[in-house]
């Protein structure tokens, strides 16, 4: 008997009651989503409010613009309406399961606040570089630049490298694991 | 080959984890829970015990896998915790009952050859395994499973290398002389 097929062998014939799997499941679902607390709903019902405001709000500045208006505005408007109808969606998701995935919802609005950051960030470089008062030019570009220097661009940076490198060895691994995978099919031939 | 396999998929499940993938810790679970959960029915006195201990691993690994480095230790290093967390439940529940002893094997004689398993049902080895005891089930249960090296099987049952080699070697023999329906 080969190793693959013992160990196959020997996890089949270990029985599981299947009263005691589905508490395992249920307990195990816990760890990774929490029922949302009166107190959590409560928070996630004002966000889902405050967003509902400020989508809104976007959309009557957006009504209001006059015929041919500047483009930084336009595209200001955009980031914000996109950022309150993401914020929103997010909220709504986690009211309508009741529960909150700690990984997924977490991961969702953390980049959700980076990329509207970073979106800002470089409007207001671009709002500077293009105003026609200097000294209002210059200021705003000093803000975005102490925006993006200080949380900005070494998130980015750090985050580009972490997420090049972990590519580059996910890639090496697969090419790995497809050769174990052929070996064992040209063995089990 | 199936081990490799797993071991690079863990590997592979590690990095995607560290890339904010949320779907590589259920993916990892999904991989691991059955061998793991083998390996602590092998440690536990109930299928309970043994369900709760694998939960309790699995809320240690969460809690500290972010610290793992080398991804190809992570098959080794899910054993030690799991072990670990049998062996705090044994002690919660059954506080009297004691634990594997850590260097109590004979010298290997040095003309013993190997125990051969070849030829034996998986279902049979199963039952036999039970019947050893505590610490040459254990050795033989991670050999069996995850065909981990003596040295493997020394860092995650903390044993010297030495011993789990003998450990092995008679936990095989007594394996067989069960299988062939001796004493």
């Amino acid at each position: 008997m080969n190793e693959t097929r013992l160990r196959n062998g020997l996890l089949d014939a270990e029985p599981a009651t299947a009263e005691l799997e589905r508490k395992y499941l249920e307990s195990l679902r816990g760890l990774v989503e929490r029922r949302l607390t009166p107190a959590q709903r409560g928070v996630h019902a004002f966000g889902l409010l405050m967003s509902l405001g400020l989508t809104i709000f976007f959309v009557a500045q957006f009504l209001r613009l006059p015929g041919h208006p500047r483009v930084t505005v336009v595209v200001g408007l955009a980031i914000g309406l996109l950022f309150s109808v993401g914020w929103g969606l997010a909220a709504l998701a986690s009211l309508r399961s009741g529960r909150e995935n700690l990984r997924f919802h977490t991961v969702i609005r953390s980049q959700l606040i980076w990329i509207f950051m970073a979106l800002l960030m470089g409007l207001m470089l671009w709002v500077g570089m293009t105003s026609a008062d200097v000294v209002v030019g210059i200021r705003t570009i000093l803000y975005g630049l102490v925006f993006f220097v200080g949380f900005g661009l070494p998130y980015f940076v750090d985050q580009v490298t972490r997420q090049s490198e972990l590519r580059i060895r996910e890639d090496v691994l697969r090419l790995r694991l497809e050769l174990a995978q052929a070996v064992a099919k040209r063995g089990s031939e | 080959m199936i081990v490799r396999e797993a071991a690079i998929q863990s590997e592979l499940l590690l990095l995607r984890h560290r890339r904010g993938d949320p779907q590589a810790l259920p993916e990892l679970v999904a991989l691991w829970e059955r061998p793991l959960l083998y390996y602590l029915r092998r440690l536990l006195a109930s299928e309970e015990d043994a369900w709760d201990a694998l939960q309790e691993t699995w809320i240690r690994v969460m809690g500290r896998l972010a610290g793992v480095r080398d991804g190809r230790a992570l098959p080794a290093w899910l054993y030690i915790v799991a072990r670990s967390a049998a062996f705090t439940l044994r002690r919660r529940r059954r506080p009297a009952e004691p634990l594997p002893e850590g260097d109590d094997e004979p010298e290997l004689p040095a003309e013993d050859p190997e125990p051969s398993l070849a030829g034996f049902h998986a279902m049979d080895v199963h039952r036999a395994l039970a019947r050893l005891g505590l610490a040459h089930r254990e050795a033989l249960t991670l050999h069996f499973l995850e065909g981990f090296s003596v040295a493997e099987i020394a860092i995650i049952t903390d044993a010297a290398e030495g011993t789990i080699k003998s450990r092995l070697h008679y936990a095989k023999r007594a394996l067989r002389a069960l299988l062939e329906g001796g004493d």
